[in-house]
């Protein structure tokens, strides 16, 4: 990637003493490896800009969750461009600061830390609300929650013939009677659990390995709820070299099996019926010749996203995604071991390309995470033997215990504007990776939230002032990018005007949620207060038929035009918040940022 | 001084609007959020072949190591039962896409590391692994391995 410096460029009178200040070294191509990023402001929830922490390729930021907690969130660096820089349009600068590569490993893994604590004190907690929902659900005479990694193998029909083969090879290896025998245990021992909040989990993972035995002793097959449909991409045939890679992958799901079988870990249960899932998913690919995925996101809500982008956008991802989806499959496939990393990566983009060409047809599109194991769920119907004041003392147990952990995260994760917030948060935890020697490090110790520093374009001027910054880099916003490669075609008055006014630009399309306003501001200064005055008439102008058209749009072109007034009256006094946001722009994956 | 009293009008201007990055929101609007989805998973597909992106297999294995480390340092100064460790353990590496977690030697060689990281000792490494009686012999020696490689 090229960054634009500061040196000589005309960032440098936006940003002012900032980056006049900061020395400028030659730094060679290695990848960065400890930069604070300063973001931009722009309409939204972060109007004061944001502060995150680059560490090699992974960077780390807090957030404000609604809640009220703060969450730790971590990105990959091209993700959190693309995200800021290109959708969100916001220019980034990033101190790189002179570091030690020792201390560099040494702020990774406690920022690390950090995320993988807050992880566990979240799942902690959502683990405590299924206890409390399965006791209330056997109180209420109800089915408990369905079973997560339950429904991935299905009773329906008659046994597979690839499952079939995984039974004979379980029976070869453990002998006839391991799986009947291991199912009548594992169900004595559920109905010999007490009904006890703190023994919840134990009883699911106990259900789930139960009815993962049951699939293997009977064959179950792979719950069509379970696969991704066989269209779009999915339904393209697999080469040779592909066929006979999920071949020889599912006969790697086969081993695993019988792996996790001899497993003790609690939570052997869902591996297992992934593992079963796969291995016939594998050779169902070798068989037909067409990839056969299991479906990630079963389990993820559909929500018809507010600010939903258009079916163009969508085709552009899914195209987008095709085309990698179909170099990685080759490479998945091909490759003459098993990955299950790698594998996995195939089942979310085909999960995200059936999500993409769904939008593309005009259909709702989901918030997909990053993260999602293959966990089609299934009720199992299980009821403790226990009369109703036990199941009421339990259920009590379990509300204690889930407001326990709420007070604990709060304790914990509070987010405050001032002094537990983006900035404050990620400042302690690089403080606490080097124990009191930070000032050896970074050539300081900033202090969380001292003085105006709990904002983040305050903070990032304490940062180039007082750490030993190797250099600064400014990624400019995708707005700024591309007005640059047009000017640089035709740099006439004419085309700087039409550019510089939202609804004649070629790059920008206006959209509801960056409000109303007619000329952008952020690449000048000096005519900003006249064309922020000009700004705010127009959104003056566009709120009396936005009211009007209130009981129509849902109030959103009056919306707009509240967002347009506010947002213009910084420009008055020579800041710029808003610079627009867009709904897709090119994947800046391949180095193609100017 | 004028800078000083600049970004005080500045700040009780826009006080409101000061709070860092709201989830949901913003830049995490539903179609942004799909859309950093799709970026972070194409990159990381784009990886596999070695010819950009961050989302290298080398990357990515790193990745994982440092977060099973980062876990075991935890779990070494929280506490816990050994289940509850190994659910622990299972989740995070289902956030890097691996169930099948104890068929990686990368795997026991970071717990061993975040165990060193955690503050365990050696005479409390030796005490765990002589408790673990049905363990691989190969399984306790990579956690040994880390151990003594972690710095």
């Amino acid at each position: 990637m090229r960054a634009v410096r500061c040196s000589g460029a005309l960032r440098a009178i936006a940003w002012g003493a900032l980056l006049a200040c900061a020395a400028v070294a030659a730094r060679a191509e290695a990848p960065a490896a400890l930069a604070w990023i300063y973001v931009e402001a722009n309409t939204g929830s972060s109007s004061g800009g944001h502060v995150a922490l680059r560490v090699r390729d992974s960077v780390y930021h807090v957030q404000q969750a609604p809640d009220g907690l703060f969450r730790i969130e971590r990105e990959e660096w091209p993700t959190f461009r693309y995200l800021y820089a290109g959708l969100g349009n916001r220019t980034l600068a990033l101190a790189h600061l002179d570091v030690a590569e020792a201390d560099v490993e040494r702020a990774h893994q406690r920022l690390a830390r950090a995320y993988v604590a807050q992880q566990s004190e979240r799942r902690q907690r959502e683990r405590l609300a299924l206890d409390q929902a399965w006791i209330a659900a056997w109180r209420a005479g109800r089915e408990p929650p369905p079973l997560a990694g339950a429904g991935l193998l299905g009773p329906a029909g008659a046994p597979d013939p690839d499952a079939l083969a995984l039974r004979s090879a379980v029976r070869e290896r453990f002998g006839p009677s391991f799986l009947p025998g291991e199912i009548a245990r594992l169900d004595a021992h559920a109905h010999g659990l007490p009904p006890e909040p703190a023994r919840g989990i134990e009883l699911r993972e106990t259900l789930l390995l139960r009815e993962t035995l049951h699939a293997l002793d009977e064959a179950w097959p792979i719950a069509e709820a379970a696969v991704l449909p066989s269209q779009g991409l999915l339904a393209e045939p697999l080469d040779a070299a592909e066929r006979a890679g999920a071949a020889r992958h599912a006969d790697a799901q086969r081993d695993a099996v019988l792996a996790l079988l001899g497993s003790s870990r609690p939570d052997r249960g869902h591996a297992l019926a992934l593992a079963a899932a796969r291995h016939q998913a594998l050779r169902r690919s070798a068989e037909r010749g067409v990839a056969v995925l299991l479906d990630p996101y079963t389990e993820v809500e559909r929500e018809r996203a507010g600010d939903a982008a258009g079916p163009a956008t969508w085709a552009h991802r899914a195209d987008e995604i095709a085309a990698v989806l179909r170099t990685g499959r080759r490479v998945v496939l091909g490759a003459k071991s098993f990955d299950e990393a790698q594998y996995h990566l195939l089942e979310l983009g085909a999960g995200l390309y059936r999500e993409y060409a769904r939008g593309a047809a005009g259909g709702p599109v989901r918030k997909l995470p990053r993260s999602a194991i293959p966990a089609a769920a299934r009720s199992v119907a299980f009821r403790p033997a226990a009369d109703p004041a036990t199941l009421a003392a339990a259920e009590r147990e379990a509300r204690r215990a889930l407001a326990a952990q709420d007070r604990r995260l709060a304790a914990l994760y509070p987010y405050g504007v001032v002094r537990r917030n983006c900035v404050t948060e990620i400042v302690r935890l690089l403080n606490d990776a080097f124990d009191g020697e930070a000032e050896r490090a970074l050539g300081a110790e900033l202090e969380p939230g001292a003085g105006f520093d709990f904002v983040p374009f305050a903070f990032f001027g304490s940062v180039t002032s007082r750490l030993r910054v190797a250099e600064l880099e400014i990624v400019p916003s995708h707005r700024e990018r591309e007005v640059a490669r047009v000017l640089a075609g035709d740099a006439r008055l004419p085309r700087r005007l039409r550019e510089s006014v939202t609804f004649s630009s070629s790059i920008y399309t206006p959209r509801w949620r960056d409000g109303s306003f007619l000329f952008f501001t952020d690449d000048v200064f000096w005519r900003r207060p006249l064309l922020g005055l000009a700004n705010l008439g127009f959104a003056a102008g566009s709120l009396v038929p936005g009211v009007a058209a209130a009981p129509f749009d849902g109030g959103r072109r009056a919306r707009a035009a509240g967002s347009g007034l506010w947002y213009s009256l910084p420009e008055l006094f020579f800041f710029n918040i808003r610079k627009g946001t867009f709904e897709w722009v090119p994947s800046e994956r391949d180095g193609d940022v100017p | 001084m004028l800078r000083r009293l600049q970004l005080v009008c500045v700040l009780m201007a826009l006080l409101p609007l000061l709070g860092c990055q709201v989830i949901s929101a913003s830049i995490t609007s539903p179609s942004d959020w799909v859309s950093g989805t799709g970026e972070s998973i194409s990159g990381s597909l784009s990886g596999l072949l070695g010819s950009s992106g961050s989302g290298g297999a080398g990357t990515a294995q790193r990745s994982y190591q440092r977060d099973i480390r980062a876990y075991a340092a935890y779990f070494a100064n929280t506490g816990g039962s050994s289940q509850d460790f190994l659910r622990g353990l299972g989740a995070v590496a289902a956030e890097h896409g691996v169930t099948h977690w104890e068929s990686r030697p990368d795997t026991h060689r970071a717990i061993g590391e975040g165990l060193r990281d955690g503050g365990v000792s050696p005479a409390e490494l030796d005490a765990l692994t002589a408790r673990a009686t049905e363990a691989d012999p190969a399984v306790l020696a990579l956690v040994r391995e880390g151990y003594a490689a972690a710095r």
